[in-house]
C-alpha cells in the first residue's frame, strides 16, 4: 500500500463482510426448521394428522426469512447475526401457538407478520443512518405524545377490555401506543444528547424537572388510560436512559422513589389497581373469578412440567387471553420448563446484542437509542412474564413479537430494524477500511 | 404415529431450538475473539483500553496494518473533553473530515467533510490541509501549505485538539 491511494472508504471488504450474513443464513435455516416441527406437532396434536398447508406454510415462513435476510444482506451486511433469527424463532413459536389456540386469528398474524417484515425491510430502505432520526428529535416527540392521546379522542378512541388504548380508523383498529414507545425513545436519546453535559456537571432541583415531567406524564397514561404496563414502559424506559446519560446513580434512587411512591398512590386512589395488587398477593382468593387467569396460567405451568404437554395436547384454550398476554403460560403448558425457558434464553439473547450495541457504538445519540430501544424490550418482557409468573402484579402487556397482535408485531419489527441499522453502524466503522484482502 | 416416536420429534424440536442458541452463544463468542484480537484498527475510533496498548505483532491478520511506518503512528484526542482519549490509529494515508468515509471521523460542525489529510512521505508524517472552510492549525499556526509533523505535534480542527504519538 502506497501514499498514492486514493483515500480509505468504508467498503467493507466481501469476505468480511459476507461473514455475519453467513452465519444469519444458517441461523435461519435452523429456526425454519426449528418452527416447521413446532407447527407440524401442533398441527399433529390436535388434529391427528400432518397439516394439509404444511408446505404452503413453510414456503411463507422461509419465503418472509429469505426477504428479509435479503435485505440485511444488501443494507446492513456487517450488522450482528443474532437479531433476525432470535425474533424470527419468538414470532414462529408464537404463531404456531396462536394457530393451536385459535385458527382464526393465524391468517391474520400471519398477515401482519409479513407487514412487520415489509415494515422492517423499509425500515432499513429508508433509513440509511440513524443519526437522520436526531434531526426530528422534538417533532418525534410531539408526535409520540400525541400517538398517546389519539385514544383519548372521542370517536376515534375506543376502549377494549377496560384499557382505553386502541384508536380505530374504519375497519381497523391499532394501539398507537405501541408506536409511540419507539418515537419516544428517540426523542429522549436526542434530548439527552443536548442536556447529558448540563446533567453530568451538577445536580440542582431544576435539573430533575424532565424526570418529574416523565413521571407526571406516565401517571396520566395510567389514570386517563388505565393502561399499568405502558405507563411502567415509558417510565423505565426514561430513567435508565437518563441515567446512563448522566452517569448518576441518584437517578435511579429517585426513580426508584418516584415509582414507589406514584405505585402507593395509585394502589390508594384506584379500584382497579388494587384489586391488581390482591390478585397478584392472592389469587386463589377468588380462583373462579378475579384470580381465573392467574390461577388457571399457575396450573398450565405446572401441567407443561419439564418438557411440556406437547403441542396441540394442553388446553390452554381455557386461560382468558392466551394468545395475548398469556402466551407465556400457553407455551409452558404444552413445551414445558424446557420450551419457556428458551423463549426467555431467545429474549435474553435479543437483549444482549442491542446491549452489545448501545455499548459499542461512538455517538451518543445512538448509544441512547440502542439503550432505549433495548430496555423497551427488557421491561416489556420482564413486565408480562412477571405477571404471569406472579413475580409482579398483572399488567396487560403483549410479550414481543410472541403475542398475537398487529400493532405490536409490526412495531417490534421496525425496532429490530432500528437496532440491526445501528450494530451494521457500530460494526462498519470499527473495521479495517483498506488492507483487507 | 406412535407416541414414543411423537415423543422423540418433541425432544427434537427442543434440541433444534437449543442447538440454535448454541449456535448463537458461538458466534457471539467469535466475534468477540477477534474482536480483542483486532482492537486497533484504522478507521473510526477505537477505544484503547488502559494499560493494554495492542501491540500491532499481535494482529494475526496482519494485512490491516502492515503499512505503518515503525511503532504505527497514533492521533490521540486532547480536547473537548468529551472526545479526549480517543485514539485513531493512523494509515499511510489518513483523511480527517466530518464525513464517515474519514479514517478519522469528526462529529463537529465546525469541521469539513474532508478537512485534512497526514500522509506518510519517506517515512515522515505530512499534514495538508484539504481546503477546509474553517482551517487546520497545527501547533496552533495556520497551516498553510503540507508541513512535515512528528510526535507531540498538535493538530486542531474545529474544536479537536489531537496530538500525534
Amino acid at each position: 500500500m502506497t501514499a498514492t491511494e486514493l483515500p480509505p472508504t468504508h467498503s467493507v471488504s466481501p469476505l468480511l463482510a459476507l461473514r455475519p450474513r453467513r452465519v444469519e443464513a444458517g441461523l435461519l435455516v435452523m429456526v425454519g426448521v426449528a418452527v416447521g416441527v413446532a407447527y407440524g406437532l401442533a398441527s399433529f396434536g390436535t388434529t391427528e394428522a400432518i397439516p394439509a398447508n404444511l408446505g404452503p406454510f413453510l414456503i411463507w415462513m422461509f419465503g418472509l426469512g429469505a426477504v428479509a435476510h435479503l435485505a440485511n444482506r444488501h443494507f446492513t451486511s456487517a450488522a450482528d447475526p443474532v437479531f433476525l433469527p432470535i425474533s424470527l424463532l419468538l414470532n414462529g413459536l408464537g404463531y404456531v401457538v396462536i394457530t393451536r389456540l385459535d385458527g382464526s386469528l393465524a391468517a391474520l398474524q400471519s398477515t401482519w407478520t409479513a407487514i412487520g417484515i415489509g415494515c422492517y425491510v423499509a425500515t432499513l430502505l429508508f433509513l440509511p443512518r440513524v443519526r437522520i432520526i436526531e434531526q426530528y428529535r422534538y417533532l418525534l416527540g410531539i408526535g409520540g405524545l400525541l400517538l398517546l392521546m389519539i385514544p383519548l379522542v372521542p370517536g376515534l378512541g375506543t376502549e377494549i377490555n377496560g384499557a382505553r388504548i386502541w384508536a380505530s380508523v374504519g375497519p381497523i383498529n391499532f394501539q398507537p401506543g405501541e408506536f409511540a414507545k419507539l418515537t419516544l425513545a428517540a426523542f429522549f436519546a436526542g434530548y439527552l444528547v443536548d442536556s447529558r453535559e448540563l446533567l453530568r456537571s451538577r445536580l440542582e432541583l431544576r435539573d430533575l424537572a424532565p424526570i418529574g415531567t416523565a413521571w407526571a406524564g406516565s401517571l396520566g397514561v395510567m389514570v386517563f388510560q388505565r393502561d399499568l404496563g405502558s405507563s411502567l414502559l415509558f417510565f423505565t424506559l426514561f430513567v435508565v436512559v437518563l441515567w446512563v446519560a448522566s452517569e448518576r446513580w441518584v437517578v435511579l434512587a429517585v426513580g426508584a422513589v418516584l415509582f414507589f411512591g406514584g405505585a402507593f398512590a395509585a394502589w390508594t386512589m384506584f379500584d382497579h389497581v388494587q384489586k391488581r395488587v390482591d390478585i397478584w398477593l392472592d389469587p386463589f382468593a377468588d380462583p373462579k373469578g378475579d384470580g381465573f387467569q392467574i390461577v388457571e396460567g399457575s396450573f398450565a405451568l405446572a401441567d407443561g412440567g419439564l418438557t411440556g404437554t406437547g403441542l396441540g395436547h394442553g388446553e390452554p384454550g381455557r386461560i382468558p387471553f392466551a394468545e395475548t398476554d398469556f402466551i407465556f403460560a400457553a407455551i409452558g403448558e404444552e413445551l414445558g420448563l424446557a420450551g419457556s425457558s428458551a423463549v426467555l434464553m431467545a429474549f435474553l439473547l435479543l437483549i444482549g446484542s442491542g446491549l452489545r450495541v448501545a455499548l459499542r457504538i461512538d455517538r451518543v445519540f445512538e448509544k441512547l437509542f440502542a439503550l432505549g430501544l433495548t430496555t423497551l424490550l427488557a421491561v416489556q418482557t420482564f413486565v408480562i412474564v412477571g405477571g404471569v409468573l406472579r413475580v409482579v402484579p398483572l399488567t396487560g402487556i403483549t410479550l414481543p413479537f410472541v403475542s398475537y397482535g398487529g400493532s405490536s408485531l409490526v412495531a417490534n419489527y421496525v425496532l429490530l430494524a432500528l437496532l440491526v441499522r445501528m450494530s451494521h453502524e457500530q460494526r462498519v466503522s470499527v473495521r479495517p477500511a483498506k488492507g483487507s484482502p | 404415529m406412535t407416541d414414543q416416536l411423537l415423543f422423540l420429534v418433541r425432544l427434537g424440536l427442543l434440541a433444534i431450538v437449543y442447538l440454535t442458541f448454541f449456535r448463537v452463544l458461538r458466534a457471539v463468542w467469535v466475534e468477540l475473539r477477534t474482536e480483542n484480537r483486532i482492537v486497533v484498527t484504522t478507521s473510526g475510533v477505537v477505544p484503547v483500553t488502559k494499560g493494554a496498548p495492542t501491540p500491532a505483532g499481535a494482529l494475526s491478520s496482519g494485512a490491516f496494518i502492515d503499512d505503518h511506518g515503525e511503532g504505527g503512528a497514533r492521533l490521540v484526542v486532547l480536547t473537548p473533553p468529551t472526545a479526549a482519549g480517543q485514539v485513531f490509529e493512523l494509515q499511510a494515508e489518513t483523511t480527517i473530515g466530518r464525513a464517515p468515509s474519514c479514517a478519522v471521523v469528526i462529529d463537529d460542525s465546525r469541521v469539513s467533510k474532508f478537512h485534512a489529510r497526514l500522509c506518510q512521505r519517506d517515512g515522515r508524517w505530512v499534514v495538508e490541509d484539504l481546503g477546509s472552510t474553517n482551517g487546520t492549525l497545527v501547533n496552533d499556526h495556520v497551516l498553510d501549505h503540507p508541513e512535515n509533523v512528528g510526535p507531540g505535534d498538535r493538530i486542531q480542527v474545529g474544536e479537536h485538539v489531537m496530538e500525534l504519538a
